[in-house]
């Protein structure tokens, strides 16, 4: 066990976590909403230091980051537990069990670190779960990692306090957040978080400077009307800028959401037509391999960019940060 | 291994995912869901309004050490109240039959001081021995082993004898797919679902920071995989939810409540400024009433001692009532016929 980063004591040996906007007061030997940090005599502590459940070489496309150093492949790992729980969630035979319902590998930062380089790995991937619940061994291995050369992204909810998250932006090179819904009812019925710790998280990146992504699940029914893709779009150009990558991306049924049928593609469609309808440059289509919303577009010569298929990139036409084509400078970390 | 081969054997096992062994498993193709199991409210089952409250001064000394003959006798007692049986094998022989096989779900978040005593156990175990079930059919469990073994049982998964062991044990765990309850989806453990045909609910008496008590509704948050996802709202309508669930109903015989020693404030970790040494047990076949009894116990105790009442302290056990609107059991206590021993 390690002594949690964030946390205030409060009387009786309670504790207040400060991590994400949730803020548990957890009584002496009780857990936090995410299951894996536990109050110890009113000291709040990480139960998933180190404690690596699932770990794999992706590449980069599959976080998904268009923009980030195309083609490379990151070792990516994650602990269990979560800080919200998404009834559509497609890892939840991970990210919503507890540390001890789970097998998992004692790994350390530092060891984390040399397997990256190993394996010839340039980018770690905090990613599957909710990496805020593992905050700590989330930090100390970006951290190690920057030491060693290794750039850090983080797969993320954006469910986190301002603070903590500004500390993690030192260590970190890119943030991918999943902006669930541009509802209040959604976040609250569907993922049992909030939509507006999100919007500061993503006001927060934007003001730090530092690369980040966007991806949206529409769900049939649920979050994948018009007017809502209308003002998530519009909200996106007027806070963020249109430079800012968005996914949206094909929602599969499972864990408690089977009852809904896969997003049809039609919808995917509709909702990037209006994103670039309310601005935005670079809009997706996501979990619909060898769809041409797949590929990266100039937006000043309409060009193909980057060619991809899945997870695949087939041809690469940014040079030196630029559109080879016309010039543009095409906005991402190459 | 030298650091070379290491080395080696590292790159080898990353090469091919799922590494190192270990990934997210993937749910099989014949995976399913559960529809809502929603209950439409009934009236309590008759004989489910009973509830039996013993006390014995002599139970336990001034160091918290149980009296192996008197709780013996004081749960024998109960049963026989309960039952209406004038014999302890005749009132077993009323609850469960010599087919069954008994899981007794204990409550041992709190250590040794505030878990279920082994000689409570001890008690229960020897009156289902008079019903003709063997040994090797009675399954102590909880969530983990360590949990078992920090509140002073012995973990036993084979051989002779009571078995003991927690949901975490290697080859036991929890379903691969959510059952749902209302507002709750949660995986079930094995133990709860596969392996056992009746249900004991041994809670502890006592206080809790969110849900106001913990007693026998909450204990059964130790059957499901994910019990930190239901604690807004001071648990409410989780708990009574999940006790509404078929399994937990069609499965639960009894519950006898630890009220050896009631955690009246500070819970649910043992704090002995608060710990009332009681000397009692509860006992029904229904859960909301021993949470109503229970409950009850504590609200008089705080007042005694000067302590706000719990709804003033923004945590009203308010899963109680939740769960005798289900149907589950009576929580009025005037309506529920208390019997005292």
């Amino acid at each position: 066990m390690k002594k949690a980063r964030y946390f205030k004591k409060l009387p009786e040996k309670k504790v207040e976590c400060t991590l994400c906007p949730r803020g548990c007061k957890v009584a002496d030997l009780e857990r936090g909403y995410c299951g894996c940090r536990e109050n110890h005599n009113g000291t709040y502590y990480t139960l998933v230091y180190s404690r690596a459940c699932a770990v794999h070489i992706d590449p980069i496309e599959k976080k998904p980051l268009f923009h980030f150093r195309p083609g490379t492949r990151a070792l990516s790992f994650a602990t269990a537990g979560c800080n919200i729980e998404c009834k559509f969630c497609q890892n939840w035979n991970i990210s919503q069990f507890r540390p001890e319902q789970i097998k998992a590998l004692y790994i350390t930062p530092r060891k984390m670190v040399e397997i990256a380089k190993i394996n010839n790995t340039p980018i770690i991937a905090y990613t599957y779960t909710e990496p805020v619940i593992f905050y700590e061994y989330m930090y100390d291995t970006a951290a190690r990692g920057k030491e060693e050369g290794i750039e850090s992204v983080m797969i993320s909810n954006g469910y986190i306090k301002r603070e903590p998250m500004r500390a993690l932006t030192k260590v970190l090179s890119a943030v991918k957040i999943d902006l669930k819904a541009f509802t209040e009812k959604f976040y609250r019925d569907v993922c049992h978080g909030e939509l507006k710790p999100v919007l500061d998280t993503l006001l927060l990146l934007k003001e730090v400077g530092i690369w980040y992504e966007i991806v949206v699940l529409l769900i049939p029914t649920l979050n994948d009307s018009e007017k809502e893709i209308d003002a998530m779009s519009k909200w996106i150009k007027k806070n963020l800028g249109a430079d800012v990558p968005v996914h949206f991306s094909r929602f599969f049924p499972t864990y408690k959401m089977t009852n809904l049928p896969p997003t049809p593609v039609a919808t995917l469609e509709r909702a990037r037509k209006i994103a670039m309808s309310n601005g935005l440059h670079f809009v997706y289509v996501g979990n619909v391999p060898g769809h041409p919303g797949e590929n990266t577009y100039c937006p000043g010569c309409g060009k193909v960019l980057i060619r991809r298929i899945g997870f695949k990139v087939l041809e690469n036409n940014i040079k030196r940060g630029k559109c080879k084509f016309c010039g543009r400078k095409i906005p991402g970390r190459w | 291994m030298g650091k070379a081969s290491r080395r080696e054997f590292i790159k080898k096992l990353l090469a091919l995912p799922p590494l190192l062994g270990i990934g997210i498993k993937r749910r099989g193709a014949n995976t399913f869901s559960f529809p809502i199991a929603q209950t439409p409210p009934s009236t309590p089952t008759a004989g489910k309004s009973r509830v039996v409250l013993v006390k014995n001064a002599r139970v336990i000394d001034g160091r918290n050490r149980v009296n192996r003959t008197v709780i013996s006798k004081m749960v024998n007692q109960a049963v026989m109240n309960l039952t209406g049986k004038s014999d302890p094998k005749s009132a077993w022989e009323m609850l469960f039959s010599p087919a069954d096989i008994v899981g007794i779900k204990l409550s041992c978040l709190a250590g040794r001081p505030l878990s279920p005593k082994p000689e409570l156990v001890s008690a229960i175990v020897s009156g289902l021995t008079l019903a003709g079930i063997p040994e090797e059919n009675i399954i102590l469990w909880e969530r983990t082993s360590r949990e078992l073994r920090r509140a002073g049982f012995t973990i036993r998964k084979s051989g002779k004898g009571v078995r003991c062991y927690g949901t975490d044990e290697e080859g036991v765990g929890y379903e691969d797919a959510p059952r749902f309850s209302g507002e709750v989806g949660s995986c079930f453990s094995r133990i709860l679902t596969e392996r056992i045909t009746a249900l004991i609910n041994l809670p502890i008496v006592k206080d809790h920071d969110l849900a106001g008590v913990s007693i026998a509704l909450k204990n059964m948050f130790g059957a499901i995989h994910n019990p930190n996802k239901y604690h807004d709202n001071n648990c409410d309508p989780y708990i009574a939810d999940l006790n509404n669930h078929y399994v937990i109903r069609s499965k639960l015989k009894l519950v006898v409540a630890d009220a050896l020693i009631i955690q009246y404030h500070g819970g649910p970790s043992y704090k002995p400024p608060w710990a009332w040494r009681y000397g009692g047990i509860i006992v029904s076949k229904n859960p909301v009433a021993v949470d109503a009894l229970g409950a009850d116990l504590i609200e008089k105790k705080r007042k005694k001692e000067g302590l706000p009442s719990l709804a003033d302290e923004g945590r009203p056990p308010k899963h109680i009532k939740t769960a005798a609107s289900y149907g589950l059991g009576e929580a009025r206590l005037d309506r529920l016929e208390i019997i005292r021993g």
